[in-house]
């Protein structure tokens, strides 16, 4: 693979430098609390994106459940996670819950 | 070693459960396409960031032009600019090169990490200290697993669904930070979104879902005030 380094050099440069951005220059500007309380938004805004578009598309195995039942379990786990607040019972029902179905 | 670096490497722990099939994964199509383990890792090291490497990594294998895929990576990894003006007021105080070293490792599971603890930190240090314990697990995590899928192929056993393990972790990270309705009503919302924009390319669902959430909550959630970007608070 020709290029191989330089494409890498680049691809990690770039990439840090878009990790850098923000918090380089974070003690240029003053973080007034209207842009902090923005900032507080930012997890609901983006994990959902990571979560939910994977599982509504998913085309699973269990057919009395559609092939939705990534989708299904997932709602479960929620619920443990809302009630446990520990990542380890959301991780370890979720799972177990999928083997078995499948 | 503070206890806080402590706690936030044993944080993540739980959450490597997801990390790892997907190292595992990157560790083997990186060996399919030829790379020499010396590359992988070099890879891994510079850009330390999954989705990015594996989909420049399928380009690279099919002699797609160099700005192609730089082009490609970066979108991919645009996502960064809101994780670093999230994570800035954390490390506002610090001197230059612990900026440059936090930034370093940021990744989605090491900021969901401190954020979903973030009620517990007292300070900007405290955060800081939690969120460098957490990404020194994620990047043992990540190494390691990329190079024992690397030797031995993608070595995650298929049936136990371990990549479900990573929808469910950030799931759990973000219940903590969901702390009132508002919350909730725009976590819904962006799910909404995340779903209708799922077509678009290049992971460019997850950014513009972001954004147009926080659009959201700028038009009809906050307080209406003047804005300003510089300057001291009004």
């Amino acid at each position: 693979m020709e290029n191989f380094w330089l494409i890498i050099l680049g691809l990690g440069i770039g990439t840090f430098l878009i990790r850098f951005s923000f918090v380089g220059f974070s003690h240029r500007f003053h973080i007034t609390p209207d842009w902090k309380e923005l900032f507080s938004y930012i997890p609901a805004c983006l994990f959902p994106a990571l979560i939910v578009p994977g599982l509504f598309f998913d085309q699973g195995q269990v057919q009395w459940l559609w092939g939705k039942e990534k989708l299904i379990v997932a709602l479960l786990a929620l619920g443990v996670s809302a009630l446990t607040r520990s990542i380890l019972w959301t991780l370890g029902s979720g799972l177990l819950v999928l083997y078995i179905l499948r | 070693m503070s206890s806080l670096f402590r706690k936030g490497f044993f944080a993540m722990l739980p959450i490597t459960v997801g990390i790892i099939p997907f190292g595992a994964v990157m560790g083997s199509v990186a060996a399919e396409a030829g790379l020499s383990l010396w590359q992988s890792s070099a890879m891994n090291l510079f850009v330390f960031a999954g989705a990015s490497q594996l989909a420049t990594l399928d380009l690279m294998d099919q002699q797609a032009p160099w700005f192609v895929i730089l082009a490609t990576g970066f979108v991919i990894n645009a996502r960064f600019f809101l994780y670093s003006a999230a994570f800035a007021p954390w490390a506002k105080e610090s001197p230059t090169a612990m900026k440059m070293l936090s930034s370093f490792f940021l990744t989605d599971q090491s900021y969901a990490a401190m954020s979903s603890q973030e009620a517990h930190f007292k300070t900007s240090r405290d955060g800081l200290s939690f969120y460098l314990g957490a990404c020194l697990c994620m990047f043992f995590a990540w190494h390691g697993s990329v190079t024992l899928g690397f030797i031995f192929g993608n070595f995650a056993p298929s049936s136990w669904n371990l990549d479900f393990a990573i929808p469910l972790s950030f799931m759990s990270l973000l219940v903590p930070s969901l702390k009132n309705r508002k919350y909730a009503a725009v976590a819904l919302f962006s799910s909404f979104i995340s779903v209708l924009l799922s077509g678009l390319p290049l992971k460019l669902g997850l950014l513009s879902t972001a954004i147009v959430s926080l659009i959201f909550v700028k038009l009809f959630l906050l307080r209406k005030t003047t804005w300003k970007i510089f300057g001291s608070s009004s």
